[in-house]
């Protein structure tokens, strides 16, 4: 690979110089942030001269003396966390400053504050002239792209990768810039984020440091996933964010330990089928529209899932509305057959709400062997059979977690078919022989779903009647005790009472309100 | 300096159990104040901890921290105490390098991580709340001093979040430094960064 220097000679120096960004190597810089004065009465980072070195400053300095005596390091650290922006600015401070936000090691460009586009890629290139430190921990673009400004863009990236960046992020909306072929082939990069870019290179990818990949909002082609995926042999965390394209995804690695799959929006529905052996954590979530199919096939090594997703579809009349949960249903209960052997289970609200619709119509749900398990509901009438359903599925669960938030759904059609107190009666029959394992329960957000503790009580009660071996449940909501208001704090306690009250069928079982 | 002894007398602060008898390190500050502190949150002192381990020097002697004032390494104990407190909320499984396998093994390790964050990003809004500009300066150079990694990276974020968008001049007072341009050259300073001023808005 030709290595094009930029800019200054220091940059392609030999030197391999990376920690201190202003040693002396920059003797061509103008000002030199250490000046002599001051070195004096720069307080040294290490403790080793301890004894000696303290009693020199005597008591506590002036005021302006001591902020002047911050070394430079601890300014760099400030000013890393600035946006670009504002460390630049910096420099008409004092002669101390001028110059010292070129140190930086972290450039971060956003283009929301600036009132005229045409102002912003002129900005990121002043800044890139001006910049002194060797290496890049971070460098980050956000803007409005357009495709005249390609060869700019390139430039900027070539800067980052000259600087043998860690953490390259590119986010640019709606036309699709094109990465640099040189892009493709980079030994140091370990975090890349793209959104709205084109990927398509022409050779392989060679990205043997790359440890973790977010990939936005642009077209996926299994070919080109493949070539990705074979270039990372370190890749441990990848994400697809409304990734198109991408009907049916194969995933062939032997390093990636977790998978994000976040929303999908196509004309055409997506079919899913994860191949991937070493995965140990999965999360699929977001909004998909259109979905056929969702498995994961051979996923052996699978311990953690989170399934947080909703097929939404646009439906004109409640018989399409069946129609659609129908396919729902379908899709789901594929997916969990595949999910038997996950340890920590973690199930969405709009998951749950359909497996209380196949509750509902009898229809089975496979044995899950899941110790952990986590359910997001809204508690409202409709989920009761989910969570019964759910729980039937899960014998083997030790610890359960039930997080309370917000759900606006209409199921409408389910008003017909569904009296939730008789079919929560007639299914506790099975339940004797469920909940053998069950010990700690815990139970998130109520406080702010009040209106449903009808659900809840009735929930929390058959937990406390049937699990036998429970040691505690703990039900937490700060936020009302806190801050609201004496009415609902009463009525809240009047509820705890009311559940301390339920009889328990393990004599150890402890029910606390840590609040 | 280690003349064949092994033992380390300060042991593995995160390892201290609760119930033992707490060791206590006494600090006096500038200004005289003597703050008796467990030895877990002393160690979290990088001066301090270097101090006690490379000299054999008995814990009793109070150790003089002629830069920090009472009022500053108050607030620097309570931070440390907390930040143990809450690393303690995370059972030790969790670690990056163990497999999400042994992780599962926990209660709900996930849960205790996103607890420990909340806890953590809920103490920290709320321990800064209050603090002047002069007295989270002052703070940083007590941080500084004693070398307290977390605590430093955290008020050098809260510093960064305190200026962000604001004019220079506000940069100016906050850090109270003295302009030493004279006007001439301040004058060609400001040319030289003019676009740095142009087309972006100010608060």
């Amino acid at each position: 690979m030709e290595e094009e220097s930029y800019g200054s000679s220091e940059r392609s120096s030999t030197s391999s110089e990376e920690s201190a960004p202003y040693s002396t190597d920059n003797s061509s810089h103008a000002t030199n942030p250490m000046n002599s004065e001051e070195e004096e009465e720069e307080e040294e980072e290490s403790s080793d001269d301890y004894p000696s070195k303290r009693r020199k400053h005597g008591p506590i300095l002036e005021e302006e003396d001591r902020i002047s005596t911050l070394p430079d390091s601890i300014l760099l650290t400030i000013l890393s966390s600035l946006c670009t922006v504002d460390s630049v600015r910096t420099g008409v401070l004092s002669k101390r400053w001028a110059y010292l936000w070129t140190f930086v090691p972290s450039l971060r460009f956003t283009d929301y504050y600036f009132r005229h586009a045409a102002h912003y890629p002129n900005f990121v290139d002043n800044v890139l002239l001006l910049h002194r430190a060797l290496k890049l921990a971070n460098f980050a673009v956000q803007f409005e792209y357009n495709p005249e400004l390609k060869p700019r863009v390139d430039l900027w990236v070539r800067f980052a990768t000259t600087a043998k960046v860690d953490q390259l992020s590119l986010h640019l909306s709606s036309c699709f810039y094109k990465l640099p072929q040189h892009l493709y082939a980079n030994e140091f990069v370990s975090e890349l984020d793209f959104r709205a870019c084109e990927i398509k290179p022409n050779g392989l990818v060679r990205w043997s440091s790359l440890k973790r990949l977010c990939l936005w909002n642009l077209d996926l082609h299994q070919d080109v996933l493949n070539k990705v995926l074979l270039g990372s042999p370190r890749l441990e965390f990848l994400e697809l964010r409304n990734c198109d394209k991408l009907n049916r995804l194969d995933i062939v690695s032997e390093s990636l330990k977790k998978l994000v799959m976040d929303s999908y929006d196509e004309d055409y529905p997506l079919e899913l089928e994860i191949f991937a052996p070493k995965i140990e954590s999965l999360e699929i979530r977001g909004d998909f529209y259109g979905m056929k199919k969702c498995q994961i096939k051979n996923a052996s090594a699978l311990v953690e899932v989170r399934v947080d997703f909703e097929i939404r579809m646009e439906y004109e009349d409640e018989e399409q509305e069946e129609d659609h949960y129908k396919n729902c249903e379908n899709v789901v209960r594929e997916l969990f057959e595949s999910l038997r052997q996950v340890k920590k289970l973690i199930v969405g609200r709009w998951c749950l709400k359909v497996l209380s619709i196949m509750s509902m119509k009898h229809l089975s749900s496979p044995v899950l062997n899941c110790k952990c398990l986590t359910m997001k509901t809204s508690m409202e009438k409709w989920d009761l059979p989910g969570i019964a359903s759910l729980l039937q599925s899960s014998p083997y669960v030790e610890t359960l977690v039930i997080d309370i938030i917000f759900s606006n759904h209409d199921l409408e059609f389910l008003d017909r078919i569904y009296d939730e107190v008789n079919h929560w009666k007639s299914k506790e029959v099975y339940f004797k022989s469920l909940l053998q394992c069950l010990k700690t329960v815990k139970i998130f957000g109520f406080g702010e779903r009040f209106h449903t503790k009808d659900v809840f009580i009735l929930v929390v009660e058959f937990l406390l009647k049937n699990a036998k071996v429970l040691e505690k449940m703990v039900i937490t909501e700060p936020w009302v005790m806190q801050n609201g208001i004496h009415n609902m704090q009463l009525k809240f306690l009047q509820v705890s009472q009311k559940l301390l009250s339920f009889p328990r069928s393990s004599p150890h079982a402890v029910v606390m309100f840590p609040f | 300096m280690a003349n064949g002894e092994n033992q380390n007398p300060n042991p593995n602060p995160i390892e201290a159990t609760p119930g033992a008898a707490a060791r206590t390190i006494t600090l006096k500050t500038a200004d005289g104040e003597i703050f008796e502190v467990e030895e877990a949150v002393a160690m979290e002192f990088g001066t301090v901890k270097s101090f006690f381990e490379d000299d054999a020097v008995s814990a009793t002697k109070p150790m003089p921290l002629p830069n920090v004032s009472g009022s500053a390494l108050s607030r620097v104990i309570t931070y440390c105490r907390r930040s143990l407190e809450i690393r303690s909320m995370i059972p030790p499984a969790t670690s990056e390098d163990a497999t999400a396998a042994e992780a599962v093994q926990g209660e709900g390790d996930l849960e205790a991580e996103k607890a420990a964050k909340q806890e953590r990003k809920e103490f920290e809004a709320e321990f800064l709340k209050d603090e002047s500009n002069e007295d989270v300066k002052e703070l940083i150079l007590a941080a500084n001093y004693l070398n307290i990694k977390e605590l430093l990276d955290f008020l050098c974020r809260s510093v960064a979040l305190r200026i962000q968008n604001k004019s220079v001049e506000y940069a100016r007072k906050f850090f109270g430094i003295e302009g030493d341009y004279t006007p001439e050259e301040e004058a060609q300073i400001r040319q030289e960064y003019a676009w740095a001023f142009e087309g972006v808005d100010e608060d």
